[in-house]
């Protein structure tokens, strides 16, 4: 049987040559691929993974989700509430990869939602995107501001918190950090992003490990899953709880799909793109629930109180007596760490402000990319003003920064949910259309769909429970003159809008065998 | 070149190594599968659906889905601009010719000299070898992607590196008015020809008996080819001449 099939392979090998020698050459492809301009399929997975992982920031999520989903008074449902938060990470990653599998493109969810849904429904999808790595972008921007400023403060210790001056100063150096960058490219600098990346979770890792190592009582992960929580301490409150956390947790995943923005840039994206939006939930998941078992264990065995911790793990591991030694490496990974999810997240900003520009649903100049480097420049300066001059504004009118970065990452969370709605309502619609539309795959893009609705409508609840109304007037706004927008533009340039939904298609370039395409189209 | 169609015949024949277990099956059984739906492609021609090869292979859907989602992965398949359609992608080309002469190695050397070869002009520089009566573009202008073989060989009268093969090989009984005649020609030109405002030169690089090697093709536009074939021989003799004690 196995000799059978190795000479049936060899054989059908000779077949297809004989029958690749004779097949019809395709006809009618464009020479070039709409997205010519960027530096195309030069790549690495590397590079993606460095992308994904540095828009999740892992290690900024893990200090920071675990306590938020604890006081939110799932208390120790919160191991639970981060492990439901990773099944519904993988089944919008399921959803995303009906369309990662199948094309690419800088526009990413916007684009992908394009070849599902009416072109209004696709560029509401676009703006809900945009603001999420808008809001993400500014946040990170903050609250790296914050985590490095406090490490400036504590080692001149005045211990009155980082003055308003120092703040605004480090958030525009960390713009400057990110603007070099990303007009250099990812092709260069993801070898550093990663490494910052990956020094930043080890951090974050290490710590958990000490808290749960340190002396003193503890509880198995089986035990603060299994068990009752004891009364006197972190009660639970049922299921309602357990729901809250898991938005809170969800929110430290979104972010996970940007490698997609890459696709053009990336050598075989069809193979990379969907195993990286695949793997990253899962390992930057696996690090949640480390971070989240070791703090509801912290918070069980030392009295710390989540509602009054600003910084969880600091305050833990002081009560576990590790504190000093720990806090100044640890705060500056997380900066850091901040720092590289700025970066990523104004990298798809700026190839999805790209995609609308080459499409010519939003000014033609965006398109312009950089001579040598080929990154989208005008794109970068647009998106970096957004996402500098509103914090500063902010901060100069007297904002503080903590009220800031909650705004920003409410609108962004927010942005980025309404997004995975958006695809994943789209993906089966697309699949219906190209004829390949499984039970399975209708399934998971059904139940993404419905969670996240769920989600999204407990969230907005939530945001304005919690006093942060802005975020949800900002997401409304936005989505509002988006379609104001876009109706005008159906209106006085019907083509523009019909453009949307612009790919990095097949061109002649890529197939075996391409005819002549049709007359007037130029080679050179 | 176009001989032989596999025994079993024509698109939508039966395939009795194949069952349903395609992809989670023995390895040598999915690697069998995946054939046989890049074999289907080749069949059926450009814009073939993913159902239209579950049915062929007779595999559940699904099974097709994931087979054709990582065969295009792998860049063997392209997805049509429709997302629907499927086509050949340059990786086939792997399964054309035999594995030994499926790549061959050039020394650095040559590489080098095309390099210098193509910063001294604007136009598309390649370099081509020839063995046992094929083409292989060992060494393609990045900057001006070339056509590649399976069409280049399917147009050999068309083209200045196909035709310099044929006088070559004297294999062209009825002449062709742009194949070159008498013996060992120096050189072939296409104007227009392939690509209505294209044109290409191919420069023969010959060993020491004055066998066709290899050759260095210089293609632009069409509209300037003639004026300019002289000049680029000019430039291009000394490269063929040391080329060809590289190549033989």
């Amino acid at each position: 049987m196995d000799d059978d099939g190795g000479a049936s392979a060899a054989d059908h090998s000779r077949r297809i040559g004989a029958a690749i020698r004779s097949s019809h050459p395709v006809r009618g492809l464009a020479r070039r691929s709409p997205f010519h301009r960027l530096d195309r399929r030069r790549l690495g997975p590397g590079a993606v993974v460095a992308q994904s992982l540095g828009s999740i920031a892992p290690a900024a999520a893990s200090c920071t989700t675990p306590v938020l989903a604890i006081s939110l008074s799932s208390g120790s449902g919160a191991l639970w509430s981060a492990l439901i938060a990773l099944v519904v990470a993988l089944l919008v990653a399921a959803a995303i990869n009906v369309f990662t599998r199948r094309m690419a493109a800088p526009g990413s969810l916007y684009s992908f939602a394009a070849q599902g849904l009416n072109p209004v429904g696709a560029f509401l999808t676009g703006s809900a995107l945009l603001l999420g790595y808008a809001g993400i972008a500014v946040m990170c921007l903050v609250a790296s501001a914050g985590y490095i400023g406090g490490v400036i403060d504590r080692s001149s210790s005045t211990g009155s918190g980082p003055a308003l001056g120092v703040v605004i100063s480090l958030v525009l150096v960390a713009a400057a950090i990110v603007a070099v960058v990303v007009r250099r490219g990812t092709s260069t600098t993801w070898a550093l992003l990663l490494s910052v990346e990956v020094v930043s979770v080890i951090a974050v890792v290490a710590a958990s490990i000490a808290l749960l190592a340190a002396p003193g009582d503890h509880s198995s992960f089986g035990e603060v899953l299994t068990a009752a929580p004891p009364a006197d301490s972190l009660g639970s409150a049922g299921l309602i709880g357990v729901f809250a956390g898991v938005i809170v947790c969800t929110s430290g995943f979104v972010g996970f799909e940007s490698g997609a923005a890459l696709g053009p840039e990336a050598r075989r994206p069809f193979l990379v793109i969907p195993r990286v939006v695949r793997w990253t939930p899962i390992a930057s998941g696996a690090v949640l629930v480390l971070a989240t078992w070791a703090q509801v264990d912290g918070f069980t065995a030392t009295g710390v109180d989540p509602l009054l911790t600003a910084v969880p793990m600091h305050d833990l591991l002081t009560a576990r007596g590790l504190g000093d030694a720990w806090s100044i490496p640890l705060d500056l990974a997380v900066g850091c760490s901040f720092v590289a999810c700025a970066i990523a997240s104004v990298t798809a900003l700026v190839r999805l402000l790209f995609a609308m520009g080459t499409e010519g649903v939003i000014a033609r100049r965006f398109s312009v990319v950089h001579r040598r480097f080929r990154t989208p420049v005008v794109a970068l300066s647009g998106g970096l003003a957004l996402v500098v001059l509103v914090p500063v504004a902010a901060l100069i009118l007297g904002v503080a920064p903590r009220t800031v970065a909650e705004v920003a990452v409410g609108t962004g969370v927010l942005g980025y949910m309404v997004a995975y709605v958006g695809v994943s309502i789209a993906a089966p619609r697309f699949l219906r259309r190209i004829g390949e539309l499984s039970a399975g795959s209708m399934a998971a893009s059904a139940a993404a769909g419905a969670v996240l609705t769920l989600m999204v409508t407990a969230y907005v609840g939530m945001q304005l429970l919690a006093g942060n109304g802005l975020a949800v007037l900002i997401l409304a706004g936005v989505l509002i003159l988006a379609a104001a927008y876009f109706s005008v533009l159906r209106r006085h340039s019907p083509m523009r809008a019909q453009a949307i939904g612009v790919f990095d298609s097949t061109s002649s370039e890529d197939v075996l065998q391409s005819a002549p395409a049709a007359p007037g189209a130029s080679r050179t | 070149m176009t001989e032989a169609r596999g025994p079993s015949g024509r698109a939508g024949t039966r395939h009795p190594a194949v069952d349903d277990h395609g992809m989670t099956g023995r390895q040598p059984k999915a690697a069998t599968t995946a054939l046989h739906a890049l074999e289907e492609v080749a069949r059926h021609g450009p814009g073939v659906t993913a159902q239209e090869i579950a049915r062929a292979l007779d595999v559940s859907a699904p099974t097709a889905y994931r087979l054709l989602n990582l065969l295009v992965g792998e860049e063997y398949l392209v997805r049509l601009p429709d997302l629907s359609g499927f086509a050949l992608g340059r990786r086939a080309m792997e399964f054309v010719g035999t594995a030994a002469s499926a790549a061959p190695q050039i020394p650095r050397r040559a590489r080098t000299l095309i390099a210098r070869l193509r910063s001294s002009t604007r136009w598309g520089v390649h370099l081509i070898t020839y063995a046992n009566g094929h083409l292989h573009v060992v060494d393609p202008d990045p900057d001006h992607p070339p056509h590649d073989e399976v069409f280049l060989e399917r147009n050999m009268e068309r083209c200045a590196v196909g035709r310099l093969l044929l006088s070559d090989a004297a294999v062209a009984d009825t002449p062709h008015a742009g194949i070159p005649q008498g013996r060992h020609p120096r050189y072939a030109v296409q104007v227009g020809e392939l690509e209505r405002h294209l044109g290409c030169v191919a420069i023969a690089v010959r060993d020491e008996v004055g066998i066709l090697v290899a050759a260095i093709a210089i293609a632009g536009p069409a509209d300037r080819m003639t004026d300019a074939v002289e000049e680029l021989l000019r430039k291009a003799a000394p490269v063929a001449q040391e080329l060809a004690d590289l190549l033989s």
